[in-house]
């Protein structure tokens, strides 16, 4: 159960001018499992698992895609820089490898 | 700059403000979750881990806790009782392990929650260690961050307490070694790999006459320079997030980890073995804060 | 999607010697830092191919990227990892993407960020990488123009990331 798959927070700082270029910190909820794992037990290969697709979009543009492979670790982090010329919303979108599609947005207000 | 949690900026202020307010039903539950700036344990990592330790793999969790909180069990939830998100509860888990009447003996989170269920909702016991377990004792201690652990040292607990402090300085297993050797006699070294912390409250106070007990070399030199604390607690910061295990742990698990590593007995989560160790781990991290789930290498 | 982002790798050249010969020049020595020692030729194939795959064909000039990350690893199953390109990012003259390999896993290719001008004050990305052993760290950034730099780190790493 606390796999919690399709899950993620979003941080930015809070106080942005207009114009501002600020860091987006994300942090999405996955096993990120390469394939290469053994269970323990079982002896049996975990299958390969992982998120190998990342969009964001902020006021409805593509600002950056993230191609990863399994090496990027389990709950996943990642971080970028955002040109803030107005208020709306980031929203991140992650596809991984069994095709699943998950997306969290949120609001950039701006001062 | 850093990105900062939202809250961050009022997390002072309510802290005090939770002391005063706890009984007021007019006050929302403001969850604080791990605060690495509150953390002396994270001196002895690398800059790039504590820069990690800012936003780190648990961040969000503790909502999953509260989920399982608020979960509807056969027509009640833990809410029904406690409050809503278990705002009855803020303060409760400072004083865990915690002496209990019936028992005679005292109790963890753990086994207060597993009553609960089983006594109050005719529900199963939770498995040990096993994620719902976890995530709910994770949630239950973190409405206490921000307070002092104050774990009851004397009264009925003063056995437990010293019977926990012979489990701690008794030789075991096919290392022949006690917890103090590692935790104590080689604080602030590396053992295979792995810095050794003082399970303590004692913090940057002795400092130097910790470090004067090293044997002179680099090592040594290096955490002067970098004003290392020794005694960086253990219970106010568990459960914790360890990266080597990917998931959300408790104390339970670190100490059969412990037990383990020296080839000695493993007991039963939440054996008295353990519940002894942890009311005296507890008893010496007593006046830190609680700072849930701390995060670990 | 915009332009930039929609604009495949080049493949051209997937067994090209260039390519190849961008990556072991990193390990001989040349423009840039070598700081690692070589990988076994089997497995230094397979890195020229992942960074030719992800990159694009050419020659990696070592500069001006910088990679901040342990020089112990606590863990290699969380390693921190942050590649910083010192290079402008406007509409004309910028970093198109931003490759990370691990040199010595079994799969080399970790993560590739692909960046947008304008939206994208600074060519600076972060995340957090498994790694199998003590190995090289290999940042490689494309530039609009297809050129390609490089930064290599040497990461140590006692405790492993791809173990059960
Ligand atoms: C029907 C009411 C009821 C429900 C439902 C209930 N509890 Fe309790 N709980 C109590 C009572 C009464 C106590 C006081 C100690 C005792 O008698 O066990 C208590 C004590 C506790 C304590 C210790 C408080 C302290 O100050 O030491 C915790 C923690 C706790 N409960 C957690 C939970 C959780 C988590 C759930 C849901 C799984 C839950 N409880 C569900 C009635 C309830
Ligand atoms: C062979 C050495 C060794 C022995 C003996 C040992 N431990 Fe540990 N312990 C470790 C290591 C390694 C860690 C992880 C690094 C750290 O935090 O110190 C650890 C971590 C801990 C922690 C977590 C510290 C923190 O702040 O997160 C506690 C608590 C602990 N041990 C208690 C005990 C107890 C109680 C015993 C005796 C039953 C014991 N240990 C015996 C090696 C040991």
């Amino acid at each position: 159960m606390s796999s919690g798959i399709g899950k993620a927070k979003i941080r930015i700082p809070r106080s942005i001018q207009a114009g501002d270029t600020v860091e987006v910190k994300a942090l999405i909820r996955h096993p990120m499992e390469t394939g290469l794992r053994k269970n323990k037990k079982t002896k049996e290969k975990i299958p390969a698992h992982y998120i190998d697709e990342v969009t964001v979009e902020f006021r409805n543009e593509t600002v950056l895609v993230a191609d990863w492979g399994a090496a990027v670790a389990k709950d996943p982090f990642f971080s970028f820089f955002l040109q803030v010329d107005g208020p709306g919303v980031l929203k991140i979108t992650w596809k991984d490898n069994k095709g699943e599609v998950y997306s969290k947005t949120t609001e950039v207000t701006v001062k | 700059m850093k990105t900062r949690r939202s809250n961050v900026l009022l997390q002072g202020v309510l802290g005090l403000a939770a002391l005063a307010f706890v009984a007021s039903p007019a006050m929302a539950l403001d969850l604080k979750g791990y605060d690495a700036n509150k953390d002396p344990g994270l001196y002895k990592y690398s800059e790039n881990f504590r820069g990690m330790a800012e936003f780190p793999p648990s961040d969000g969790m503790l909502e999953d806790g509260k989920a399982l909180f608020n979960k509807d069990r056969s027509g009640q939830s833990c809410a029904t009782c406690h409050g809503e998100d278990g705002e009855k509860l803020v303060g409760a888990s400072t004083h865990y392990p915690k002496y209990d009447e019936k028992l005679g003996k005292p109790k963890l989170i753990q086994h207060q929650i597993n009553s609960c269920l089983t006594e109050r909702m005719g529900q199963e016991a939770l498995k040990w260690e096993k994620g719902e377990q976890v995530m709910l004792t994770t949630y239950v201690k973190a409405l206490s961050n921000g307070m002092p652990l104050s774990i009851q040292t004397d009264g009925p607990m003063a056995k437990f307490i010293e019977l926990g402090k012979k489990a701690y300085d008794e030789r075991i297993g096919h290392f022949d070694i006690a917890c103090k050797h590692c935790h104590n006699t080689a604080a602030g070294t590396n053992i295979r790999a792995e810095y050794m912390s003082a399970p303590d409250n004692t913090g940057y106070a002795n400092l130097e006459a910790v470090v004067a007990k090293l044997p002179a070399n680099p090592e040594r030199e290096r955490r002067l320079a970098a004003g290392a604390a020794i005694g960086s607690g253990s219970v106010d910061h568990w459960p914790i997030y360890r990266t080597k295990w990917g998931k959300l742990a408790t104390m339970q698990r670190r100490l059969r980890t412990c037990n383990k590593n020296v080839r000695a007995v493993v007991h039963d989560y939440g054996s008295d073995y353990y519940v002894n160790l942890e009311a005296y781990l507890g008893s010496i991290s007593n006046g830190m804060e609680m700072n849930v789930p701390g995060f670990r290498p | 999607m915009s332009n930039v982002m929609d604009k495949p790798v080049s493949r051209r050249g997937l067994f090209s010697t260039v390519g190849r010969l961008g990556v072991t020049a990193a390990l001989a020595g040349g423009v840039m830092s070598p700081t690692g020692v070589a990988v076994a030729s089997g497995h230094e194939e397979k890195l020229n191919k992942s960074v030719e795959r992800y990159m694009g064909a050419g020659e990696v000039t070592y500069e001006k990227v910088t990679i901040d990350a342990p020089i112990i690893a606590e863990n290699g199953r969380v390693v921190p990892v942050k590649v910083t390109v010192d290079h402008p990012m406007t509409d004309d003259d910028f970093i198109e993407s931003v490759g990370i390999f691990v040199d010595k896993n079994p799969i080399p290719f970790a993560a590739r960020f692909r960046l947008k001008p304008g939206q994208a004050g600074k060519a600076v990305v972060a995340t957090r990488l498994k790694i199998g052993k003590s190995s090289n760290l290999r940042a490689i950034a494309r530039t609009n123009n297809g050129k390609l730099l490089g930064g290599l780190r040497e990461i140590k790493v006692t405790i492993g990331g791809c173990g059960g």
